[in-house]
């Protein structure tokens, strides 16, 4: 038992174990932007074999990021990392409170030749020197004089031995946080026409409706366009209406979200929909040049031309099959049966679309109702906006990991923990000069550091007179 | 526009300074490998001083931006910011038998740029979603991780050359002409992916923050999005396997290559999948 409790440890430890998720995660996700996702997946499934169709039920591949085993191997890699910190941290805390020693003589055992520099002056100008060098570059010096010998130890970059475990932390924090957002907030969306308020907005998910607890109303929105014709701004402003407490007015643009008791709105799109005002030509076949502009709006009945009869709109669709305007309009003349019938904003690219409903049927007729015959010239169109309303309560975990993620990278790659040890040692008369360093990565920037302060002692213990 | 014209004299210049770095490797001399270097030095500064033309120009126009909104913009400053890594790497190992590789791909990216039909290289005002102080942070630090792969990559091409011909054969004159060593060029080059690295995590993370505040979600799946979080993964994984048995010098050269394909599928191949990323075409 106690055994497989520590091979299990070990396991979840490993180095080993977080190269092969990486690397499990990283396919998986290859294969989320080659499959079709969402919308897209229930149209690819129908083509395929019934088994294959479970078994893409099963694993959730039309979600695949939010799979169960997408999930499980996100939470493997975050045991893998508590078990990494766990098993690594100590360590690095016993380097960072382990006391800088000067008087080692091991780290000088087997020095290469070259490490040592031979100069003609006393070990006290030698050490006065030395000192010096160390002292500007860095921030720590020990020293010790042992048996005639001036030992001095210098280094840098000690808390670089936090830097891969705050990485490592804040991979948990932001993990933490996107959990903490999928179980406690939403996506939502809802459009908003100018003017108008609602107090009800739309889970992206299952596109059922979520109650606000608060009114937003849109008094404008605006678009703005580059001389060029492309857009340069959509601009909605908004009103917050929540109980009895005073309005709260916002403004939001991309990039610019508003936030209202912990909801943030976002300016996803914006359209045009029909505002019930819609202007037609009407004819008179019995009396030929008799053609008036009637203004028809939504609901209301309207007198048209010569008497005789009244229109009223009973429908606007903004685009009907892609082709513009369609509108239902009812027209009642005295002692005939009331007639309903479209009309279209392109009549003629409806009926190269839908031929025949459009040559037989009474319903697409624009002179249906005799004498009358009816033509769209325009309609009011209103804008609104749509708007994207999340709430996220994890997302301030995952900025702190962003930092937490930031902090530790620098530590670890540009502020390495590196020491460097020299010996002064007094030799027939000459005054020995050995330098050696210590790095736990980097070896090749300790090496150009160590040449560095070698020459600079050189010039520095050959030309006396520069200290003078 | 007076950019346009310096970035097309700035292609032909780097082939020049990609053609007296192959001189140099193929001759051993002195000579080429200087030249070398001023060509890539003078061709570096005149691209930055076109960028800043381009910046300035539109301003001109009415509605100055940062020149950094489209895939002709991005790809120029991926050259330059190849030119100019190289550079600085050149001068601290003091070593140029890396230049045949940056000023290559300094050259291929901005002649695509210049030359290609599909590439739009006119200044452009910005739609609202690009907007944003993030813009430029976020550019930025992407190409400079971009960037920092693309040696990586062309290290672990000349490790793997190294490794066909581990007795030194090349010319003779001067350290500087010559590969480095194997373990050299894997030390070099773990820390060319380190930098890259951490370019590429501040790139995800600005980009994430942004897309917070444009989109309403620090994290959609975009495909952009998540081929950049492959990048990352497969580079993490790189990271790490230094420190497990097995998987040095060769393999973690091999899983380099693997992963500037990833980069490359990142910058160009996603712009084949649907997605937000869409302005980046």
């Amino acid at each position: 038992m106690q055994n497989t409790d520590k091979s299990l440890w070990s396991v979840f430890s490993s180095i080993k174990l977080a190269v092969i998720l990486l690397i499990l995660i990283a396919v998986t996700s290859i294969a989320g932007t080659l499959l079709p996702q969402h919308e897209g997946a229930a149209e690819f499934i129908t083509g395929l074999h019934p088994a294959a169709q479970s078994l893409w039920r099963f694993m959730a591949l039309g979600d695949l990021y939010h799979s169960w085993w997408f999930r499980l191997l996100l939470f493997a890699l975050a045991l893998n990392l508590m078990f990494c910190t766990v098993k690594r941290l100590p360590g690095a805390l016993k380097i960072y409170k382990t006391p800088l020693k000067a008087d080692m003589q091991k780290p000088f055992e087997g020095l290469p030749a070259d490490r040592t520099v031979s100069v003609a002056c006393t070990t006290a100008e030698a050490s006065k020197k030395v000192s010096g060098i160390l002292r500007k570059r860095y921030s720590r010096m020990e020293y010790k004089d042992s048996a005639g010998s001036l030992f001095f130890a210098s280094e840098k970059g000690r808390l670089s031995v936090f830097g891969v475990h705050m990485v490592h932390v804040s991979v948990l924090l932001i993990l933490a946080g996107a959990l903490i957002g999928s179980f406690l907030g939403f996506q939502a969306y809802v459009n908003i026409p100018e003017g108008k308020a609602i107090d009800t907005v739309y889970l992206r998910s299952t596109k059922k409706p979520l109650d606000l607890g608060f009114v937003v109303q849109c008094n404008a929105f605006d678009v703005e366009f580059y001389e060029t014709g492309s857009p340069k701004e959509y601009r909605s402003e908004l009103v917050f209406l929540s109980g009895n407490s005073e309005p709260e007015k916002a403004v939001v643009r991309v990039n610019h979200p508003a936030s209202h008791n912990g909801i943030t709105f976002y300016q996803a799109t914006y359209g045009t929909m029909p505002g019930g005002m819609v202007r037609l030509r009407v004819e008179r076949k019995d009396e030929p040049g008799l053609e008036e502009i009637v203004e028809a709006s939504a609901g209301v009945k309207t007198t048209l031309p010569g008497g005789g009869g009244m229109v009223r709109i009973l429908d606007i669709r903004d685009r009907f099959i892609d082709k513009g305007a369609a509108v239902l309009l009812s027209v009642d003349t005295p002692g005939e049966k009331e007639i309903t019938f479209w009309i279209f904003e392109n009549p003629d690219a409806v009926r190269s679309r839908l031929p025949a409903p459009m040559a037989l049927s009474r319903k697409f007729d624009p002179s249906a109702a005799e004498p009358f015959q009816f033509q769209f010239v325009d309609m009011e169109r209103r804008y609104y906006t749509g708007l994207q309303a999340n709430k996220d309560p994890g997302v301030s975990l995952v900025w702190g990991g962003f930092i937490v993620m930031t902090v530790g990278f620098l530590l670890a790659f540009f502020h390495p923990h590196r020491r460097i040890r020299i010996r002064i040692a007094p030799t027939g008369g000459k005054t020995a000069i050995s330098i050696t360093g210590w790095s736990k990565r980097n070896p090749i920037g300790l090496e150009r550091e160590v040449q560095a302060i070698l020459s600079e002692i050189t010039r520095g213990v050959l030309n006396p007179q520069k200290d003078a | 526009m007076i950019n346009n014209i310096i970035f097309s004299y700035v292609t032909f210049l780097y082939f020049g300074a990609f053609i007296l770095y192959l001189l140099m490797l193929l001759t051993g001399r002195r000579t080429p490998g200087r030249l070398a270097t001023m060509t890539l030095v003078a061709t570096m500064i005149a691209h930055a001083g076109g960028i800043v033309l381009r910046w300035l120009e539109s301003y001109k126009m009415g509605f100055g931006r940062a020149p950094l909104s489209n895939l002709y913009e991005s790809l120029v400053f991926f050259s330059w910011t190849v030119a100019l890594i190289y550079l600085l790497f050149e001068r601290r190992t003091k070593n140029k038998s890396l230049g045949i590789v940056a000023a290559l791909i300094a050259f291929l990216a901005i002649a695509y740029a210049s030359f290609s039909p599909s590439v739009n290289d006119r200044i452009q005002p910005l739609i609202p979603a690009l907007q944003s102080n993030w813009l430029i942070a976020h550019v930025v630090t992407c190409f400079l991780g971009y960037a920092a792969f693309s040696l990586s990559f062309g290290l672990s091409i000349i490790y793997l050359i190294k490794s066909k011909d581990p007795v030194h054969r090349g010319p003779e004159d001067g350290q500087a002409f010559r590969f480095p060593d194997q373990n050299v060029i894997d030390e070099l080059n773990h820390q060319m992916v380190a930098f890259g690295f951490i370019m590429l995590t501040l790139g995800i993370i600005t980009g994430s923050v942004w897309a917070h505040s444009a989109w309403g979600s620090y994290w959609s799946w975009d495909p952009k999005e998540t081929w950049s979080l492959i990048t990352w993964l497969v580079y993490a994984a790189l990271l790490h396997s230094r420190f497990t048995r097995g998987w040095q010098g060769r393999r973690i050269a091999l899983m380099n290559i693997f992963g500037f394909a990833c980069v490359l599928f990142t910058y160009f191949g996603v712009n084949y999948l649907p997605g937000l990323h869409s302005y980046a075409t």
